[in-house]
C-alpha cells in the first residue's frame, strides 16, 4: 500500500477525537503557537532557568515572603509552626522518624491511569527556608527526552528532605514517580524516606467539615485557610495545556499550570502546620467533635493513651453540649466507643462501664455497636464489678442480640459459665434457666424463657 | 435399561476385559463387520478407522540437564524421556524456537519445563514467561510446575516461584509475584493491558526473559491470532529495550501450518518437532450418520438421541467415556438424559456429570479430579474439555456433531486413548451441511491434510490500535518499523490525532538517541481501548428495562443491528427479552424480558462494490480477491417457532446501513454459462443461491473459521439489466471484520478444491430437492435449486481451464465421489 493510500485509509479508521484541539482553553493562546525555539518564551513567561545547561529540563524557583499571607494564614508563623513541632509528624506516619526539612511534593501529569506511557511532567518541590519564607522550585520537562535528567535532580531534592509532604501522594505521586525512575533504570529513593500523606489524616480530622466535593485539596483550602483562588485553571484542563505546549503551543499556556501547582504546595504546607500544631497542643486545642475524634485516635495508634483519653473525653463533652446527644449521630456513637475502650486501655473500668451504658441508651444506637457494648458490660459485671445477677442480665441481652454466629455462641458461652457461677453461689436455683437448655436451644426459645 | 451395572473404580475392568467390551460395544454399533472396513456413505456407520498401537521411542536425558532436575524428574517416575521430548529439550537447550506437535498426553509439557526449570537452576535470575488462552488452563499447569518444584526444593533447597498473573491475581498479592517469580504463568489479555503497558515494574522479568511459551499455538488464528502477534511484537521490542532475547517454545494441536503459523506469530524461524515418541494403544474411529426418517425433506433421526444411544453402549459396559456436545443447551440435555437412562443404577447420578464453561472453578476441579481417579465414568461436556486440561485418558470420546475443525475433531478424539489398551472415538453427524459433508466423505477427514490457521496480524484496524500501546510503552524512534506497514506514515497519522508527538532535536549529551522521538501525548491509557477477541472495540450494550435499567449483554458493532433491531428476541442464558428501544446513535439497546415460544431471524441486505481487484484467474476462470466495501442494511425479520423451526410471522425494519471495508473472494458465474442452463431466470436464481448456500460451508470447512468469521454475498446482476439476458453473477464471501483477517488470498488458491467439494456436497446429498444439509432448506430456495447449482458447478469445472489440474489432496474421479491420492 502506498503512504498516501495508507494515510488516507488510517484517516477513515482513527476518528478524531471527539474534541481537538481541546476545547475550553483559551482561544488567544492557542493563536499564538509558534514553531520558533520556544526556550525564549519560556525564560520570559515562567521566570526559571535551565538546569545546567539541559535544555529539556527547565527549572523555576519562586519565594513566598515571610510576611505575607495564604488566606488567613501568616506564612512565617507556618513556618515557626512546622520547625516548632515537626517530631509530632511521627504520630501521622505509624511512628516513623520524623525531622527537618519538610520538602512538600506535588505532580501534574500527562494522565491518571499510569503505566509506562504516563509521565510527570512537572514536579514542584516546596519548604520554609530559615529566614520564614515559602521557597518553591519546579522541575519542568520541556521535552521527554529531558526526563533522566530531570529524575536524577529531583533524587538530590528527595535525598535532603527529612520528611516527605504530599496530597494522596502515597496512592498516586510516588507510585507514578517510581515507574518513571524504574523506566529509566534510575534508583527511587523515595520509597524509603518518611513520607506524609496529608489525605488520610485530612478526612479524619477535616472531612466533616468539606461540601460535596469531596476531600479535596482545594475544598480544604477554601473551608480552612480561606483561601480563593482566582483564575485557576482546572486539574482536567492540566494535560491538553502541557500536550500544546509541547506540539510549539505558546509558553503562556503554562503559566497557569505552574502557578496551580505553586498554589498547590502553599495549601498542602499552610494545612500540614495546622495539623501538627494541634497534634501538638492537644485536645484543648479542638474545635470539633471530629477533630478531637481524629486526635485521640492518633494519640491512641501511637500508644499516647493518657492523651487518647483526654481526647475522646473531649470529643464526648463536645457531643454532649451539642443538639447531637439525644440522637445516634456516627459522631456521638465514635466518641462514646473511642471514650469507652480508652478508659478500658487505661484500667478506669469504671468509666468505661459508664460510656458502654450511655451507648447502650442511646436510641437508635447501631446493633452491632450495641452488641459490643453488652458484651464489655456483660465482661464488665463479671469480672470487675462482679455482680454475676447484673452480668448475666446483660449476656441474656446479648444472647437475643447477637446473630453473628460466632459471637452468638461466645455469648452462649458466656450466659453458660454464669449460670454455673450463680448455680454454685445461690442453691438451690434461684433462676428457671438452666445452662442446658440455653445451650441447645433457639435464640427465639432462649427469649421465650425469659420473658 | 441397564443390563450391566455401572461400577466405580473398584470394580474397573482389567485391560482385557476392557477391550473386550470396547469391542462388544463397537459391535453393537456396526453389527457384523470387522471393526476396519471400507466407507460405506450410505449406510449409518460410514467409516470404522483402526489406528494401530504405536510403541513407545525413548532416548536419554541430555547429559547437559542439571542434575536437580534430573533427580527430581527420576523421583516423580519419569527416568528417560520420549524421543520427542528429548529432541524439543535439545533445541531449548541450544536456544532455537522449537514448536512441538504432540497427541494429548504425550507429555508436552516436560518438553518445555525442563529446559526452563534448567535454566533457572543453572541461573537463578532468570525468567520465564508462560501463555496459555484460558486462564483455566493455567491453573491447570502451576499446579503441575508447583509439584515438581517443590520436588526440587525438598532435594536442593532451591526455590523456584512458580505464580499465574491474571485477572484474578489480587492487587496486594501483584508486587510480590513481580519480584519473586521466575515462572508467570499469564494469558495474552493480561501480557497485553496489564503487564506490557507496565513494563518498568517488570524490569526484573524482561531483563532476564530467557523463554516464552506458547501453549495450544493453534487456539492463536484469526483475530486472536492476528491480536497475539502483535502482543508479542511489542513484547520483544520490550525485551530488546531490556536487552533479553528470549527462545521462544510452543505447543500446537496437529494443523496443517504449525511451522508457519509460529513464525508468522513470533517472527522468527522455528524448528519443528512432530514425532512423537509417546506410545499409543490401538483405536478405533467411527462415523455415525444418524438415519433419515424423512427422505423427501431429507429430515435424519436427532443426532442427540442418536449420541445419547451409543453413549449408553459404552457405558454399560463399564467404559469410561467423554462426550462432547456443540452447545452448552446441548451439554445440558445429554447430561440429562443420561442420567435418566442410568437412574435405577445407585450412584450414577454422581458418576455422570456435566461439564462447561459458566460452572465454578471448584466444581469443575472436582469432576476433572473424578475422571483421573475413575470415580466419574461419563463427562458430558462443550469444547471446554477440549483444551489441555488434565483429565487422565478415558476409554472412548463421543462427538455428539462435527467439532468444524479436522484440528479440533483430533483434539476431542485424543481424549480417549490408553497406552496399552484399545480405545474408541464416535462422531455422530448432525444435520448441518459440514457435518454431512464430513461423514458421507469419511476420506476427506482421515486422509487429507488438516486446516490452515490463518492470521493476517497487518491488518489495519489491529495494527493501528497495537501501535497506540507500543508507542505508550515506550517511545519509537525515527527509524523503527512496526509490522509490514510504514510506521512513520502510521505515526504521522496519530500525530494528527494528537495521539503522539515527535519531538525535536535533543541537546541532553547523555542521551543522544532521544533525537525524533514519537511519544504518547494523550491522557488515556491506549491498551483498555483494545480487545484482544474482536477487532473494533465498539459495541452496542444490552440494557434490561424490566425493572431498574441494568446492562445485562453486549455486542459487537457489526452484528449489533441483526441481533438487537427492534422486536428482536434477544437470548442470555435461556432467558428471553425483546428489545424495545434500539438506540444506533447511542450504541444502545433496551429489552424488556417478555415469555414467548420463538426467536428472531433478521433478513439482511448487502451489497458488495469491489475496490480493489489484488489478483484474478487467468481466462475463463471465475475466481478473485482483493479488497471490497460491503453495504449491509437489516431490513426485516422473521419469527422462527423454537423446536420446529416454523417461520410464524415477520416484520419490517427500517434501520441505518453499516459500512464495512474489507477483503473478499469471488467467484464470476460468467452469462455464458447461464444462457446454457435450460431454466427460467427465477430457477437460475435459485440455483445461484443454493450454490452460494453449500459454498459458505465449504469456504467455512476449508478455512478452519467460525460461521461468524465469513460473510457471503450475492451479485445475481439482475440490476443491470432486463431479466430476460442472463447477466453474469458474483458470490462474494468476505471477511467478516474491518480490514480482513486473511481468509480471502488462501480461499482464492483453494478454488477448485472449493468448486470440487461443493459440488460434492450437494451431488451425494441423498435429498430430493435440497434440504438443510446441501443447497438449504426448501422454501429457503425453490424446487429446481438442487438441479441447478449442480449444473452450474458442472459447467464451471468444466469450462474452467485451471481446474483442470488438481491443486489439492484431492481430485475428482469418474463417479464424482472424492478420493485420496
Amino acid at each position: 500500500m502506498d503512504a498516501s493510500k495508507l494515510t488516507e485509509r488510517l484517516r477513515g479508521i482513527l476518528k478524531p477525537p471527539a474534541s481537538f484541539p481541546p476545547s475550553g482553553l483559551p482561544a488567544s493562546v492557542f493563536g499564538g503557537a509558534s514553531a520558533a525555539d520556544p526556550s525564549p518564551s519560556l525564560e520570559r513567561e515562567l521566570g526559571g532557568v535551565r538546569v545546567d545547561g539541559i535544555a529539556s529540563c527547565f527549572v523555576v524557583e519562586h519565594r513566598v515572603a515571610a510576611e505575607s499571607f495564604h488566606g488567613d494564614a501568616r506564612v512565617e508563623e507556618c513556618a515557626i509552626q512546622l520547625e516548632r513541632s515537626s517530631t509530632r509528624a511521627s504520630l501521622l506516619m505509624r511512628n516513623e522518624p520524623a525531622q527537618s526539612p519538610f520538602v512538600f511534593f506535588d505532580l501534574e501529569t500527562t494522565g491518571l491511569s499510569g503505566g509506562a506511557g504516563t509521565y510527570a511532567f512537572l514536579i514542584g518541590c516546596g519548604w520554609f527556608s530559615d529566614d520564614g519564607s515559602f521557597v518553591t522550585r519546579q522541575y519542568f520537562l520541556v521535552e521527554h527526552g529531558g526526563e533522566r535528567s530531570m529524575l536524577q535532580a529531583l533524587a538530590d531534592q528527595f535525598d535532603r528532605a527529612g520528611v516527605l509532604v504530599s496530597f494522596n501522594g502515597k496512592s498516586f505521586d510516588a507510585p507514578l514517580l517510581e515507574t518513571r525512575y524504574l523506566f529509566h533504570r534510575l534508583e527511587w529513593r523515595g520509597g524509603e524516606r518518611p513520607h506524609l500523606d496529608l489525605l488520610h489524616p485530612a478526612r479524619r480530622f477535616w472531612g466533616g467539615a468539606v461540601d460535596e466535593s469531596g476531600c479535596s485539596l482545594g475544598a480544604l483550602e477554601r473551608k480552612l485557610v480561606r483561601v480563593h483562588r482566582r483564575a485557576d485553571v482546572p486539574g482536567y484542563e492540566i494535560p491538553a495545556r502541557y500536550f500544546q505546549f509541547i506540539r510549539g503551543g505558546d509558553a503562556r499556556l503554562l503559566s497557569a499550570v505552574f502557578e496551580h501547582n505553586r498554589q498547590d504546595l502553599l495549601s498542602l504546607a499552610v494545612l500540614t502546620a495546622r495539623l501538627l500544631q494541634l497534634v501538638d497542643s492537644g485536645s484543648g486545642a479542638t474545635a470539633d467533635v471530629r477533630e478531637a475524634l481524629a486526635l485521640g485516635h492518633v494519640y491512641a495508634n501511637s500508644g499516647l493513651d493518657g492523651r487518647a483519653r483526654e481526647a475522646y473525653r473531649r470529643a464526648v463533652a463536645l457531643t454532649s453540649g451539642t443538639r447531637e446527644e439525644p440522637t445516634a449521630t456516627t459522631l456521638g456513637i465514635a466518641a462514646l466507643r473511642g471514650s469507652a475502650l480508652a478508659e478500658r486501655r487505661a484500667r478506669a473500668y469504671d468509666e468505661a462501664a459508664v460510656c458502654w451504658q450511655r451507648l447502650l441508651d442511646l436510641p437508635g444506637c447501631p446493633p452491632h455497636v450495641a452488641g459490643e457494648a453488652l458484651e464489655a458490660l456483660a465482661i464488665h459485671h463479671e469480672h470487675r464489678a462482679r455482680d454475676l445477677a447484673k452480668a448475666k442480665a446483660f449476656a441474656l441481652r446479648s444472647v437475643e442480640h447477637e446473630s453473628r454466629p460466632s459471637w452468638n455462641d461466645a455469648a452462649r458461652h458466656r450466659l453458660a459459665r454464669l449460670d454455673k457461677k450463680l448455680r454454685r453461689l445461690n442453691e438451690p436455683l434461684l433462676f428457671p434457666f438452666s445452662s442446658l437448655q440455653l445451650s441447645f436451644g433457639s435464640p427465639t426459645s432462649a427469649r421465650r424463657t425469659s420473658s | 435399561m441397564s443390563e450391566y451395572a455401572l461400577t466405580t473404580n473398584q470394580g474397573l475392568a482389567t485391560r482385557s476385559g476392557r477391550d473386550g467390551a470396547l469391542d462388544a460395544a463397537l459391535e453393537r454399533l456396526a453389527p457384523g463387520r470387522s471393526p476396519e472396513r471400507p466407507d460405506t456413505p450410505d449406510l449409518h456407520v460410514t467409516a470404522v478407522r483402526r489406528l494401530a498401537p504405536v510403541p513407545a521411542r525413548y532416548a536419554e536425558f541430555p547429559s547437559v540437564l542439571d542434575p536437580r532436575l534430573r533427580r527430581a524428574l527420576e523421583s516423580r517416575g519419569i527416568t528417560q524421556l520420549y524421543a520427542h521430548q528429548a529432541e524439543a529439550i535439545d533445541h531449548a537447550l541450544a536456544g532455537r524456537h522449537a514448536v512441538i506437535i504432540t497427541p494429548t498426553a504425550s507429555g508436552k509439557t516436560l518438553c518445555y519445563n525442563a529446559p526452563i526449570l534448567h535454566a533457572i537452576l543453572q541461573d537463578p535470575s532468570s525468567r520465564a514467561l508462560y501463555l496459555f488462552p484460558t486462564k483455566a488452563l493455567a491453573q491447570d499447569q502451576l499446579a503441575e510446575l508447583q509439584g515438581l518444584c517443590e520436588t526440587i526444593a525438598a532435594a536442593s533447597e532451591d526455590q523456584i516461584g512458580v505464580f499465574t498473573y491474571d485477572g484474578d491475581t489480587p492487587q496486594d498479592a501483584r508486587r510480590t509475584i513481580r519480584s519473586r517469580a521466575h515462572l508467570v504463568l499469564s494469558n495474552p489479555d493480561m501480557v497485553h493491558s496489564g503487564i506490557l503497558p507496565h513494563h518498568p515494574r517488570w524490569a526484573k522479568l524482561f531483563e532476564n526473559l530467557k523463554y516464552v511459551v506458547i501453549d495450544e499455538l493453534h487456539a492463536y488464528r484469526g483475530v486472536f491470532g492476528s491480536h497475539l502477534c502483535n502482543v508479542l511484537r511489542r513484547l520483544r521490542r520490550i525485551c530488546r529495550h531490556y536487552g533479553s532475547n528470549p527462545v521462544f517454545l510452543c505447543s500446537s494441536a496437529t494443523i496443517a501450518n504449525p511451522r508457519e503459523l509460529a513464525e508468522r506469530l513470533t517472527e522468527e524461524p522455528f524448528e519443528l518437532v512432530d514425532q512423537s515418541g509417546a506410545p499409543r494403544g490401538e483405536k478405533f474411529f467411527v462415523f455415525v450418520n444418524p438415519p433419515v426418517v424423512n427422505h423427501q425433506l431429507g429430515i435424519r433421526r436427532s443426532y442427540l438421541s442418536e449420541t445419547r444411544r451409543i453413549a449408553g453402549e459404552f457405558l454399560k459396559r463399564q467404559l469410561q467415556l467423554i462426550v462432547f456436545a456443540q452447545s452448552r443447551l446441548s451439554t445440558e440435555l445429554l447430561t440429562t438424559y443420561l442420567k435418566e437412562d442410568f437412574e435405577d443404577t445407585p450412584g450414577a447420578a454422581e458418576r455422570i456429570r456435566g461439564y462447561r464453561g459458566g460452572y465454578l472453578p471448584n466444581r469443575r476441579r472436582e469432576i476433572e479430579k473424578g475422571l483421573r481417579e475413575g470415580s466419574v465414568r461419563a463427562v458430558v461436556s462443550t469444547n471446554a474439555l477440549e483444551l489441555g486440561i488434565d483429565i487422565g485418558a478415558l476409554d472412548v470420546s463421543v462427538m455428539a456433531g462435527y467439532p468444524g475443525t479436522i484440528a479440533a475433531t483430533w483434539q476431542r478424539a485424543g481424549r480417549a486413548g490408553r497406552r496399552a489398551s484399545r480405545s474408541a472415538a464416535v462422531m455422530v453427524a448432525s444435520s448441518a451441511p459440514l457435518d454431512q459433508f464430513i461423514v458421507r466423505t469419511p476420506s476427506y477427514f482421515f486422509d487429507a491434510s488438516p486446516e490452515h490457521a490463518l492470521i493476517d496480524p497487518d491488518n489495519l484496524h489491529i495494527l493501528v490500535d497495537h501501535i497506540k500501546c507500543a508507542v505508550f510503552e515506550l517511545p519509537f524512534s525515527g527509524a523503527e518499523t512496526f509490522g509490514r506497514h510504514d510506521l512513520q506514515a502510521v505515526l504521522r497519522v496519530l500525530a494528527e490525532q494528537g495521539l503522539v508527538h515527535r519531538s525535536g532535536m535533543s541537546d541532553d549529551p547523555d542521551n543522544p538517541s532521544t533525537d525524533g522521538r514519537w511519544t504518547w501525548t494523550s491522557e488515556s491509557y491506549p491498551a483498555d481501548a483494545v480487545s484482544l477477541r474482536s477487532v473494533s472495540s465498539d459495541n452496542f450494550v444490552v440494557v434490561d428495562a424490566t425493572n431498574e435499567s441494568r446492562v445485562i449483554g453486549e455486542t459487537d458493532f457489526n452484528s449489533g443491528p441483526s441481533t438487537l433491531h427492534p422486536k428482536a428476541i434477544y437470548i442470555v442464558e435461556g432467558k428471553l427479552f425483546q428489545v424495545e428501544t434500539f438506540d444506533f446513535e447511542g450504541r444502545k439497546a433496551f429489552v424488556r424480558a417478555v415469555d414467548c415460544d420463538y426467536y428472531t431471524d433478521a433478513i439482511t441486505y448487502t451489497r458488495v462494490t469491489v475496490l480493489d481487484t489484488f489478483e484474478q484467474g487467468s481466462d475463463g476462470e471465475g475466481r478473485a480477491h482483493g479488497e471490497v466495501q460491503v453495504v449491509s442494511r437489516v431490513v426485516g425479520f422473521k419469527k422462527i417457532k423454537f423446536y420446529t423451526n416454523e417461520n410464524v410471522g415477520s416484520g419490517e425494519l427500517d434501520l441505518p446501513e453499516q459500512q464495512m471495508h474489507t477483503t473478499a473472494y469471488w467467484l464470476t458465474i460468467p452469462s455464458a454459462v447461464l444462457a446454457q442452463l435450460p431454466y427460467t431466470a427465477d430457477d437460475r436464481r435459485d440455483g445461484i443461491v443454493g450454490l452460494a448456500y453449500a459454498l459458505r460451508q465449504i469456504a467455512q470447512l476449508l478455512l478452519m473459521c467460525d460461521r461468524h468469521d465469513i460473510g457471503l454475498s450475492i451479485d445475481t446482476g439482475e440490476e443491470a439489466g432486463p431479466m430476460s439476458e442472463p447477466h453474469p453473477a458474483r458470490l462474494f464471501v468476505y471477511d467478516n471484520y474491518p480490514g480482513g483477517i486473511g481468509f480471502s488470498e488462501p480461499l482464492f488458491r483453494m478454488h477448485g478444491e472449493l468448486l470440487r467439494a461443493t459440488r460434492q456436497l450437494i451431488a451425494e446429498c441423498t435429498c430430493e430437492n435440497g434440504c438443510p444439509g446441501c443447497v438449504g432448506p426448501i422454501g429457503y430456495t425453490g424446487p429446481l435449486a438442487k438441479a441447478a447449482a449442480l449444473r452450474i458447478l458442472g459447467l464451471l469445472l468444466e469450462h474452467d481451464p485451471g481446474l483442470a489440474l488438481p491443486d489439492t489432496g484431492v481430485k475428482d474421479s469418474n463417479d464424482g465421489r472424492l478420493e485420496a491420492h
